[in-house]
Formats: C-alpha cells, sequence, structure tokens
C-alpha cells in the first residue's frame, strides 16, 4: 500500500488530540493529588473528597483520547481499511484536532490548579465541596467547548 | 412546594420542668433553640457562664471517643456498614451508660495507651543505644572504664578510612600510646585510642589534623557485648509486654457496643445541656425562644402542654427585619433529591422562592441526556435502589442515592432515545435519532432546552418583583428583555420572520429607555440605556453553554464505542475472550464512573450559573433542630416522656 502524506498528516492529528490533552491532564491531576495527599495527611476520612476533586482535571485526557479515536476511525486506521486520503483531506482532519488538543493542554494544567485551591476547602470546610467542584467546572466549560468543536468538525468533513 | 413558614416559639415555665420540657422538644426534634443570652447585658450574662456539667460531659465523651478508636485498634471482628443499628429507648441507654465496665473499660483503655507509649519510647531508647553500641562489639573492655584515669587517657572515636594508615603511624612516633582498629563502616574507621597524659597536646594535634572525632558511648556497664546482649532482652520483654496488652485490649473490644451505647446516650444529654444553656432564667421560671416550622406548632403545643402544667407557650410571625430566621423547604416526594443540588449551592435567602421545583426537572433531563446510555442508566438506577434500601440512609445520603436512582432513569430514557446500550454492545434501533448520526439536530434541542430554561428564570425574576410591588421593575428588566430576546428567536422560524426585525427593535427602545433609569443625567440615562444591550451577549454565551449537553452525551457513546472496539479485537481465542470480558466489565464501569460524575457537576453548573444566577439570591440558613443525635444506635422513643 502506498502511504499518502494526506494519512501521515491525518494521523499525526490523531496522535496530538490524544498526547497534548494527555498531557494536560497528567499535570492537572498531578497538582491536584500533590495538595490532595496534603489534606489527607491530616485527615485520611477525606480520601474521597479530594479524589473527587482530583478526579476532575482527568477529563481532559479522557476527551483527547476520545477525538483521536473518532479521528482514526474516520480515516479507516480502525477497521483496516485506510483511506488513500490527498493531502488537503489530511489537512482537514488536523485542523479538526486543533481545538482539543490546545485547549485540553492547557485547561488541564489550569483545572488542576483550581482544584488544587479547592482542596482548600475540602481541608477547612468539607461540607462546602460543592463549590470548589463548580469552580473547576467552570474552567472545563472550554474543554469540552473545544471537544465540541473538534467533534462537530470531524463529522462535517465528509470525503 | 416551597418555603416553609416559620414562626418563633416562645416558652415560660417553671425551673423545675426545665428538664422536662427540654427533653420533650428534644424528641420532638423540629425545632431550633435560640441563645437569647446575647440579648441579656452583661451583668446577667456573667450568671450563666458554661456549666459545671456540659464540661465534664465534653471530657466524658472525649474519652469515650477516645477508647472506641483506642478498642477499633484491636478489634478482631470487622463491623459491616450494612448492619443495622441496634434499637434503644433513652431508659435503656441510661443503664447500660451508667454500668461499671462502662467507665472501667475507659480507664484501662486510657492506662494501656499510656504504657503503651511509654514501651514505644524505651523500645527507641533502646534500638538508639544498640544502634550506638554496634560498632564497638569486639571492644573487649567495660565500657564505664573509658575515659581517665590519673595518667592515662581511653577514648574511643572516629577517623575517616582514607587518614587511618597516617593516623596510625603517627601516633606510633608517641612514645606512650596505643591504638586498635576496633571495626571499618561507611568509609570509616572506629578506633580505641590509649596515650599518656604527658603528650596530650603532641596527641591533640595528630587528632586534629586526621579528623578525629570522639565518641561518647552509651552510659552502660559492662563491655559493648554485654550491653548489647542486655538490650536484647529487654527489647524481648517490652515485646511480652505489649503482646499482652493487645490480650487485654482484645478482650475489651467486645465491650465496645457498651462505649457505642454511652457515646450515644451522652451525646443526648450534652446536646440538652447545651440547649439550656441557651435560655434564660430567673430563680423561679425560665425562658426559651425557638425556631419552629409552622405546620409542626400544634404538635408541639400539644406534647408540651399535655404533659407539663403552668407552660406558656406563643407562636408569632418572626419581624420582618429579623435577620438569621432559618430556611425549611418543603417539596413533592419527587423533587426531594433534587433539593441537594441547591443545599449545595446554597438554601433560599429571605427574598427567595424555593427554586426547587422549577430546577429538578431541567436537572434530571440534563443529567441524562449527558450520559444517555440506557445500559449505563439501568447501572445507576439499580445501584441506587440497591443503596437506599440496603443502607437505609437519611438525610443527604439518602437524597443522594435517590438523585441517583433518578438521574439513572433519566439515563435510560435518553438513551433508548438515542439507541446507546452500553455504547454499541448491544444494537438496538433509537427511539428517537441516533445524534453521533446528525449531531447538528440534539445540539438544536440543547439550545432550545437552555432558552426555555433561561426564559423560566427571567420570569421567575419578574413573578419576585411582581410580588414585591416592583411592577415596573418587572416589566422593564425582564419583560423588555424577553420582548428583545424573542425577536432574535423569530428569525430563525420562517413564520415570524417577517415582524422579527419590529420585535427586536421594540425590545431594545425598550431596553435603552428604562435600563438607565437610576442614573441622575440624561447623558448617563441614554449611555447605560445602550450599553445595557451589550448584555445580550452575556446571553448568547449562557446559550452556548448548554452546548455541553451534546458534548458529553456524545463523548460517553464514543467512549463506550472505544472500549467495544477493543474488547472485541481481543475476541480471538479462549484467553483473549477472558481479557474481553474483563476489559468489557472495567472499561464500562469506569466510563459509568466518570460520565456520572460529569454529568453531575456539569448539570450542577447549569443551573448554578445559568439558571439561578437569573433570578436567585441564596444565603439562607438552614434550621439546625434541637434533636437527637445518635451514631451507633437508633433511638426509640420510649414509654416515658
Amino acid at each position: 500500500m502506498e502511504i499518502t502524506l494526506g494519512q501521515f498528516i491525518a494521523l499525526l492529528g490523531a496522535a496530538l488530540a490524544v498526547l497534548l490533552p494527555g498531557i494536560g491532564s497528567a499535570k492537572g491531576v498531578g497538582i491536584a493529588g500533590e495538595s490532595a495527599a496534603g489534606v489527607v495527611t491530616e485527615d485520611p476520612n477525606k480520601f474521597g473528597q479530594t479524589l473527587l476533586l482530583q478526579a476532575m482535571p482527568g477529563t481532559q485526557g479522557i476527551y483527547g483520547l476520545l477525538t483521536g479515536f473518532v479521528i482514526m476511525q474516520k480515516i479507516g486506521l480502525i477497521g483496516g481499511n485506510f483511506l488513500p486520503l490527498t493531502t488537503y483531506q489530511g489537512l482537514l482532519v488536523f485542523s479538526s484536532a486543533l481545538p482539543i488538543a490546545l485547549v485540553g493542554l492547557y485547561s488541564g494544567i489550569a483545572q488542576g490548579k483550581t482544584a488544587a485551591a479547592g482542596m482548600g476547602i475540602v481541608a477547612k470546610r468539607p461540607e462546602e465541596l460543592a463549590k470548589g467542584i463548580t469552580y473547576a467546572a467552570i474552567v472545563e466549560t472550554y474543554a469540552v467547548l473545544a471537544l465540541l468543536a473538534s467533534i462537530l468538525m470531524l463529522f462535517g468533513i465528509k470525503f | 412546594m416551597a418555603k416553609v413558614n416559620i414562626k418563633k416559639m416562645s416558652v415560660i415555665a417553671l425551673q423545675q420542668d426545665k428538664k422536662k420540657v427540654l427533653s420533650i422538644l428534644q424528641k420532638l426534634g423540629c425545632a431550633e433553640v435560640i441563645d437569647v443570652r446575647e440579648k441579656l447585658n452583661t451583668a446577667d450574662k456573667e450568671k450563666l457562664v458554661t456549666t459545671q456539667t456540659k464540661r465534664e460531659l465534653r471530657e466524658l465523651l472525649n474519652d469515650l471517643k477516645f477508647t472506641l478508636e483506642f478498642l477499633s485498634r484491636f478489634s478482631q471482628t470487622k463491623k459491616s456498614i450494612f448492619a443495622p443499628k441496634p434499637l434503644y429507648s433513652e431508659e435503656e441507654m441510661r443503664n447500660i451508660s451508667h454500668r461499671e465496665e462502662v467507665i472501667n473499660t475507659v480507664k484501662t483503655c486510657r492506662g494501656l495507651e499510656k504504657r503503651l507509649t511509654e514501651l514505644k519510647s524505651m523500645e527507641m531508647k533502646l534500638q538508639n543505644t544498640m544502634e550506638n553500641l554496634q560498632p564497638w562489639k569486639i571492644l573487649d573492655i567495660p565500657v564505664e572504664s573509658l575515659g581517665q584515669t590519673a595518667h592515662v587517657v581511653f577514648q574511643v572515636g572516629t577517623v575517616p578510612e582514607k587518614n587511618f594508615e597516617e593516623f596510625k603511624s603517627k601516633i606510633a612516633e608517641v612514645s606512650a600510646s596505643y591504638l586498635e582498629k576496633i571495626w571499618e563502616e561507611r568509609e570509616e574507621a572506629f578506633v580505641f585510642l590509649v596515650y599518656h597524659k604527658d603528650f596530650e597536646k603532641q596527641v591533640g594535634e595528630i587528632l586534629a589534623e586526621s579528623a578525629w572525632s570522639k565518641q561518647d558511648l552509651p552510659e552502660i556497664k559492662g563491655t559493648p557485648k554485654e550491653a548489647l546482649q542486655e538490650c536484647e532482652k529487654q527489647l524481648l520483654e517490652i515485646q511480652k509486654e505489649r503482646e499482652s496488652i493487645q490480650e487485654k485490649a482484645i478482650k475489651l473490644a467486645g465491650n465496645a457496643p457498651l462505649i457505642e451505647v454511652a457515646f450515644d446516650y451522652y451525646t443526648i444529654v450534652f446536646e440538652r445541656e447545651s440547649a439550656a444553656e441557651k435560655l434564660g432564667a430567673t430563680e423561679k421560671v425560665f425562658y426559651l425562644e425557638g425556631w419552629i416550622p409552622e405546620p409542626e406548632t400544634e404538635k408541639a403545643r400539644k406534647a408540651l402542654t399535655k404533659e407539663i402544667d403552668g407552660i406558656y407557650i406563643v407562636f408569632e410571625e418572626p419581624e420582618t427585619d429579623e435577620a438569621n430566621v432559618p430556611t425549611v423547604v418543603k417539596n413533592p416526594k419527587v423533587v426531594e433529591p433534587f433539593e441537594l443540588i441547591t443545599d449545595l449551592y446554597s438554601l433560599p435567602g429571605p427574598n427567595d422562592i424555593d427554586p426547587n421545583i422549577f430546577m429538578a426537572p431541567f436537572f434530571f433531563l440534563f443529567f441524562g441526556m449527558m450520559i444517555s446510555d440506557a445500559g449505563y442508566g439501568i447501572v445507576l438506577a439499580l445501584l441506587g435502589l440497591w443503596a437506599l434500601k440496603k443502607l437505609k440512609p437519611e438525610g443527604i445520603g439518602k437524597k443522594l442515592f435517590s438523585l441517583i436512582f433518578l438521574g439513572g432513569i433519566s439515563t435510560f430514557i435518553w438513551g433508548a432515545m438515542y439507541g446507546g446500550w452500553f455504547g454499541d454492545l448491544i444494537k438496538l434501533p433509537p427511539l428517537w435519532f441516533n445524534p453521533l448520526e446528525d449531531p447538528m439536530r440534539l445540539l438544536l434541542f440543547s439550545f432550545i432546552l437552555g432558552i426555555i430554561q433561561i426564559y423560566m428564570g427571567l420570569a421567575l425574576q419578574g413573578y419576585k418583583n411582581i410580588r414585591d410591588g416592583k411592577t415596573l421593575d418587572a416589566v422593564f428588566d425582564q419583560g423588555f428583555w424577553m420582548v428583545f430576546l424573542s425577536g432574535f428567536l423569530m428569525f430563525a422560524l420562517p413564520q415570524t420572520k417577517g415582524i422579527a426585525r419590529y420585535v427586536v427593535i421594540a425590545g431594545a427602545i425598550g431596553l435603552v429607555l428604562t435600563q438607565g433609569r437610576h442614573q441622575k443625567s440624561v447623558v448617563a440615562k441614554v449611555g447605560s440605556g445602550i450599553l445595557s444591550l451589550y448584555d445580550v451577549m452575556s446571553y448568547v454565551s449562557d446559550v452556548l453553554s448548554y452546548s455541553r449537553i451534546l458534548a458529553l452525551g456524545l463523548a460517553t457513546g464514543v467512549i463506550a464505542t472505544v472500549i467495544n472496539t477493543m474488547g472485541r479485537l481481543l475476541g480471538v481465542n479462549i484467553i483473549g475472550y477472558i481479557i474481553m470480558v474483563v476489559l468489557l466489565v472495567g472499561g464500562h464501569l469506569f466510563n459509568i464512573a466518570i460520565n456520572a460524575l460529569g454529568a453531575y457537576v456539569h448539570s450542577s453548573r447549569l443551573q448554578y450559573v445559568e439558571f439561578f444566577s437569573k433570578f436567585y439570591e441564596g444565603g439562607g440558613r438552614a434550621l439546625e433542630p434541637f434533636t437527637i443525635k445518635t451514631k451507633y444506635t437508633k433511638y426509640r422513643n420510649g414509654e416515658e416522656i
């Protein structure tokens, strides 16, 4: 099988869609986890609550994987029938990966910081956990919007 | 259906009936006792210092809590969290609490804990000694003989290994001296050194040159070897004693249920004492003030007057400017679980209407749409149902699991609509349509839901304004906005497209003319009127925010499909099938967990940020009823009141 430049560019898009938000989430849950461990040193019973907050920046990575998977399905990598994409087709797919790739990277880190700050709420006023979660959720909005844009773009591209 | 009217209750009765009155109120558990001491002047306040009994009770509760923690460390039987709590009346609890075993157990546990700490520090000290002595094990002179005699100095110390040869030869030049390398460890030579005092200066110089570090051995008798053996022996004894303590504690752990009852009993008494502290009193009578929901007033009056003669009770409306009036909401049973969402945000404040009944349908819809998998819905609903039946939670727990149950039902409905059954594991045709095939349709539907909710928010604020007699505000601030926004929406429909322009202009004129009405000068009035039109952006962004319903719904479905695809790739042989099953179960469970969390968080956010911001102020305070709080037992209303 001849490998086209289009295929390569499209696959690069899929790779970035998984890679960058993955880094963002890893960093985000890492930041949040460090604070969580601090809170749990004082009160081990808060494990559940802190875990909830720590998990929040993890969604970007999932969104990225999701987009990457949709791309792989779209270009036929999964299913065994790799489409012979033209360069422009490849670029289209690549562009559609960009929103979640970049927003996922930065919002994951930002959400991690917000979640880490929310750990302070869990430490001092555990009954107000929902507010800490809401703050983190506001950051997540942009990852959700980026995912939406990426997915809509992908569904819109017709080969 | 809404906020419950709260009455202020005032009770005056004789001092001798105080215990009885408090006991009755505590059992009713519907009223909050107000601290009237704040209203007293300082002179009266001084008479009401914290009672001795309360302080004693607090200490006792601390002791009991410690004992329970201590015993749980040694308890052999793991208590199941599903075990039903034993049922006791107050009489039974009192009898148990006064049994001698209770106080004896507490005392013994305190003693054992103290001894354990002592043993721990003894052990540390011994281990320290042993560590210090270890390198000197083959030094065969008694440690106590180190030091100085009239003419000779005996010393032990270390020099860096690399200096040792040089050091040795230099010392050998000093006539009356002896040196022996005892041990070698981590680049250090452990050296025993003897020299005559006459050469102190000369030796001192050599020691300084070779970086000699003098070691002080622990104060012990005998050779290091003997001392080490002695230490070992003592460690063994400590271990033995610890085991015997453990045995004792395990035996005592059988008393834990008694301690639990005592803990609950004294908590009840403590609560009562705390309430008693809040009362106003003269020599003969006392005065109690409290908040009580209106529906409970008659019950309280009956219970009190039936038991006690010469009691005066009155229920009044709180004054309009009265601060600190607590909030109680009452909703139909279906809506009750959703109260949790509002409670976590903020309870309705004095001017608020109870938002729960308006918020609940939206939360229900959104939660289901965000997960939107019929299989996941069944799992969630069953989980909620199981927890409700098995754990029999109360309060927040009950609301939470009911919410999971209801959310599961909504998820099931939407999953069936979209045709998602564990992703594409079970292929059933959608009842409505598959959002993966036509995402724009679902996006539009999400926006429509958002628009409905935003209009409802505006309408509720309008209602609030009219209720407060600010009809004009309702027309200007909510009415004109609705006209203005509706104009834009009319562009979307072909039938109304023609007149849409005029509706927008009418709304805009209304807004420009009225939104600056609080400004002083005419210029400022017009200026802020025009600027207010820019708020349309915030409404647009509010509506766009509802696109998350589509995004999260798609995400669940696609992740589920990913899991299924990976599973299918594996299903080639027996081992593959086993891994496949594990992967499918684990993957779908993970997907349910992460998406249920996401659906809860984002549905809540839509309520908090997009909906509540239109009309809801919050800032209310929950009623904290003076009631019976038990942790380990269940309270049975006894015959005696």
